[in-house]
């Protein structure tokens, strides 16, 4: 647009991005620090909840570039890491809500088929890895929220936009369908072993 | 303990985060989970996520962060020059559509003025017998610049409307 052009051949510019460089609530150092411990982590619960490594990819980095920016206060560690997942979460929100999608193309005979062996099932674990995708969105949101990041119903209700006595039953129901489709795949077993 | 949780819940994926689990072990928890059904799918569900998660992030093949960093300060700047912009864009907009229509208000205001204007234009123009009679030539006149009069101000309303 023409105001674009305008500032950007002005000595505005410069003295803007100064600003706005002292103004980020993160300089370069401590988001070296914070992507080191967080990065792992976030690309797992998008690459999984997604079921789409590419879509996980943009997403992963939206989710980067929006908490770099945000105005937040100040944080513990762990506050921040917490802001990092719900601004994710709500990228997830938005993506499923802008595409209509409730559940991930998914292998329709994987639900259909028999028990396996367990050292079979093992072996494929790639397949076994689509049952996840069974599941609807929110479901894998709130099952992963709970199971890998350890959050109590109310943070989990904070995060998706439910309210806490809501999480319950659907984290019941979520679990029982996945565990339902573990042991159909022979991995109950396993799972339950030491 | 009730149908959809069970008050050991907590205790199972400490044992999981841990990494002490033993499923043929005799300890209270080993024989409450072989006996509860809840505490069994939350095992098996818990211990499958959390392989997938250590392999997710075993085979991410992640942005390097200085880049993740840099574009997040461009972002964040562009931002900013954007909103720093708006109120000086509106204003020239505003300006320019505020001028051209006081020009157009002040030619129909006064029009005889402007056909006389018009006129005398028309003299000094070498050219106006290739349009015809020297009326034709000014009517023509007339008519190109209201024309762009409007063109001008439809293109600063449309402008305005883009930067809303």
């Amino acid at each position: 647009m023409a105001h674009e052009m305008y500032f950007s051949e002005t000595y505005l510019d410069l003295a803007l991005a100064d600003a706005v460089d002292e103004s980020l609530p993160m300089d370069e150092e401590s988001f070296r620090a914070f992507y080191a411990m967080t990065a792992r982590p976030l690309w797992a619960y998008l690459a999984r909840v997604l079921g789409n490594a590419e879509l996980a990819k943009d997403l992963f980095q939206e989710t980067y570039y929006r908490f770099v920016r945000a105005r937040r206060p100040d944080m513990s560690e762990t506050g921040r890491k917490s802001y990092l997942f719900r601004v994710a979460t709500n990228l997830l929100r938005d993506h499923w809500r802008r595409s209509g999608i409730l559940t991930v193309p998914i292998d329709e005979n994987a639900e259909a088929s028999g028990v396996e062996h367990p050292a079979e099932a093992i072996d494929r674990w790639s397949d076994v890895r689509r049952l996840f995708g069974l599941l609807k969105p929110r479901e894998r949101a709130i099952l992963w929220m709970a199971y890998v990041e350890g959050l109590a119903h109310k943070e989990i209700a904070e995060r998706v936009g439910l309210r806490a006595n809501s999480v319950r039953p659907l984290l019941f129901r979520a679990r029982r369908k996945l565990a339902e489709l573990l042991r159909r795949k022979g991995l109950g077993p396993f799972l339950l072993g030491s | 303990m009730d149908a959809l949780s069970c008050e050991r819940e907590q205790e199972v994926l400490e044992a999981i985060k841990a990494g002490y689990w033993r499923a043929e072990g005799d300890d209270p928890l080993s024989q409450h989970v072989r006996a509860c059904a809840v505490c069994a799918d939350v095992l098996m569900v818990a211990r499958f996520l959390r392989e997938e998660s250590r392999l997710a992030a075993s085979e991410a093949s992640l942005p390097e962060v200085g880049i993740v960093f840099w574009k997040a300060r461009l972002l964040a700047r562009r931002a900013a020059a954007d909103k720093a912009g708006q109120p000086v864009a509106i204003t020239q907009s505003i300006a320019c559509g505020s001028g051209l229509l006081a020009a157009l208000g002040l030619a129909i205001w006064d029009w005889p003025k402007v056909q006389s204007w018009l006129s005398n234009l028309a003299h000094l123009w070498p050219a106006r017998d290739v349009f015809g009679s020297f009326w034709g030539f000014q009517s023509y006149l007339s008519i190109v610049v209201m024309s762009s009069l409007l063109a001008l101000l439809s293109l600063v309303v449309y402008t305005l409307s883009a930067e809303e």
